[in-house]
């Protein structure tokens, strides 16, 4: 890997006795899409917002392109942003908003109307530039507050849930939008979001957030398929626990009440942990066909069509609810009724044994 | 259909009483400005030929000018404070702001010229400490007015000012210092203009109210601060002289009534983005 554009070495913010964010070590590669993922308040604008240069970090340091950020104030940072509620300027037309970092830049008149041109062709608003920002609809706007985010080529685009004031449909397209923006400019962006699912379609990696700490970092499918931890299983999708201590540990594999699972992270015989399977990896049966390398047996609570797919919620026999989830095709084969009883199975290298904590 | 509709009963108390107590006087007052001695201009004509009636309508201009501007240059970092302090801070500042209202504004005029003249504390002060040796002349001038203007009016600049700030999110002043402008050029190109309208309307308020001003500059004036309330007072107390002064206050009004009208035109204007 190339050197980082952004490197973030044991940052740290504290509020008096409170850490916002602490232990942040970050490389973020050039062109990257990075998804800072978490509840509020578990640090992620927070960092976002020492990238930014709004609030100075109380540790540590931030690099960009190998420089320390500290002594550089916000607006010499060449850091573009998207503020959650776009910021536009309300008293500025949309072309006076997109030429604002230009005119700061003291770029020549000429040159900043056709960077201007540019900048609205490049987000579909060519001709739109004489309105004035409430005269445009929310994607609009959201439109406008990208072109002026990158109208001047910042080294780094920083967005703070630019979605999070759109609905849902309006929301898709305009992930898209983003996405195929970035892959056009190849900007390096840091994007923050809570939605999981906006994280999983946009980003080429993701850092979880939890308690103003990074709980993991990876890929999607990483992040999907092998979560490091109970946070992280339970955030990113759905995910049935079943709660036991550790058996038969060794390198990679454990046990928990009896059933194999991947082991994540060290954990001793004994410790308390939970079996953590999706929904979509247990495979329901209306009896038990043998052949299995795990099974649980318990009582069917409920049934919901979803369409594509049906949900069963079962009982097991300890009280534990979980969630199996079949293809419409398959649900038809299984028929079964609430009240019946039901066998689950999976196989040992979808499910993940994690710290319980 | 007028007598059943609901709005037209609620504001006719309001209207009857702007009727009698504001429309008629004021078309006495017109009545008399032209038709006294004899009908026609001349005490339109007395006050704009009069080297000594305009010098009363230009320092009637300047003092409410000044005034206002002096009221901006304070209020405006005291509204700042406010809208960006802690709210117990904030209730305190509001209640300091708001206690001139609770004293009559004679009792406040006289209170500065017990402060401010020869033998006042701040005189003894400076003597005291052997800073001057003459005492300085703080009232029966300028000074003395624009400062009891300044003190009594600052309140009427503060709260416009104040609803206008509190509704300005701060991002607006973050994302420009993130697009590349350092803090004065975000103060400059973003924050003061969209404090603009807080700004006129405080403006408006203080300058218009300024305009009749009639207390204060009287006691805390010298003989070159006469004010048009003050002329209007004098013409009919000492000489008895309706016309002139009905033509007077007719002036003030007009003059007044421009003003409210071409700010309100500016803000609509500025509201369509032009």
């Amino acid at each position: 890997m190339t050197d980082p554009i952004l490197k973030l070495e044991n940052v740290r913010k504290s509020y008096g006795a409170v850490d916002a964010a602490r232990d942040i070590n970050l490389d973020v590669a050039e062109g990257e899409f990075l998804t800072f993922l978490g509840p509020s308040g578990s640090g992620k604008t927070t960092t976002l917002m020492m990238v930014a240069g709004f609030t100075q970090p109380t540790d540590g340091k931030i690099a960009l392109e190998g420089k320390p950020l500290d002594p550089i104030p916000v607006w010499k940072r060449d850091i573009g942003m998207v503020f959650q509620h776009y910021a536009l300027f309300p008293h500025m037309s949309v072309a006076q908003n997109v030429a604002f970092p230009l005119e700061m830049r003291a770029v020549a008149k000429a040159d900043r109307r056709k960077r201007v041109d540019e900048a609205m062709d490049m987000v579909g608003l060519a001709g739109f530039g004489a309105r004035l920002p409430k005269e445009l609809s929310g994607g609009q706007q959201q439109r406008v507050a990208l072109a002026r985010a990158m109208v001047f080529k910042p080294r780094l685009l920083l967005m703070d849930e630019p979605l999070g004031a759109l609905d849902k449909k309006l929301r898709e397209h305009m992930q898209l939008e983003i996405m195929h923006l970035h892959k056009n400019m190849g900007t390096t962006v840091l994007y923050v979001t809570h939605d999981q699912e906006e994280a999983l379609v946009m980003s080429d990696r993701i850092a979880v957030f939890q308690n103003g700490r990074i709980e993991q970092i990876g890929s999607p499918l990483a992040l999907y398929e092998a979560p490091e931890t109970k946070f992280v299983a339970d955030f990113i999708g759905e995910t049935n626990f079943i709660a036991g201590r550790v058996e038969t540990a060794n390198n990679s594999t454990a046990r928990v009440r009896g059933m194999g699972g991947q082991l994540a992270g060290a954990l001793d015989n004994g410790t308390a942990a939970v079996l953590a399977i999706r929904p979509e990896r247990l495979h329901l049966h209306s009896a038990n066909t043998g052949g299995h390398d795990n099974i649980l047996t318990g009582t069917v609570k409920e049934l919901i069509y979803l369409g594509q797919s049906r949900k069963a919620i079962i009982t097991l026999e300890d009280g534990t609810e979980v969630v199996a989830l079949e293809h419409a095709a398959q649900a038809e084969i299984t028929a079964l009724e609430p009240g019946h009883s039901a066998t689950l199975s999976f196989r040992s290298k979808d499910a993940r044994i994690l710290a319980d904590v | 259909m007028l007598l059943r509709n609901r709005a037209f009963w609620l504001v006719l108390p309001a209207v009857l009483l702007i009727g009698i107590c504001f429309l008629y006087p004021v078309t006495w007052l017109l009545q008399r400005s032209v038709s006294e001695p004899v009908w026609g201009f001349q005490n339109y004509q007395t006050i704009f030929g009069r080297s000594i009636y305009l010098g009363v309508l230009w320092n009637t201009i300047s003092i409410a000018g000044t005034t206002t501007t002096l009221c901006a240059l304070f209020g405006f970092p005291v509204a700042y404070s406010m809208v960006h302090s802690k709210p117990l801070l904030r209730r305190v500042l509001i209640f300091v702001v708001l206690i001139p209202f609770w004293t009559s504004i004679l009792v406040r005029s006289f209170a500065w010229l017990v402060i401010l003249q020869g033998g006042g504390i701040i005189n003894d002060l400076l003597i005291g400490i052997g800073l001057i040796v003459e005492p300085l002349e703080l009232v029966y001038n300028r000074f003395g007015v624009l400062l009891g203007m300044v003190q009594v009016l600052l309140p009427f600049m503060i709260f416009p000012l104040y609803s206008v700030m509190a509704r300005i999110d701060e991002s607006y002043f973050k994302a420009a210092m993130n697009l590349g402008a350092n803090p004065i050029r975000a103060f400059l190109r973003v924050y003061l203009p969209l404090c603009l309208p807080g700004l006129l309307t405080g403006a408006m308020l203080v300058f218009i109210i300024s305009l009749g001003y009639f207390i204060t500059p009287a006691l805390l004036g010298g003989r070159g601060d006469i004010m048009i309330a003050q002329l209007i007072f004098d013409r009919i107390d000492e000489f008895g002289d309706w016309p002139l002064a009905s033509a007077l206050a007719i002036v003030l009004l007009v003059g007044t009534g421009l003003l409210f009208v071409t700010v309100n035109v500016l803000l609509k204007l500025r509201g369509r983005g032009v």
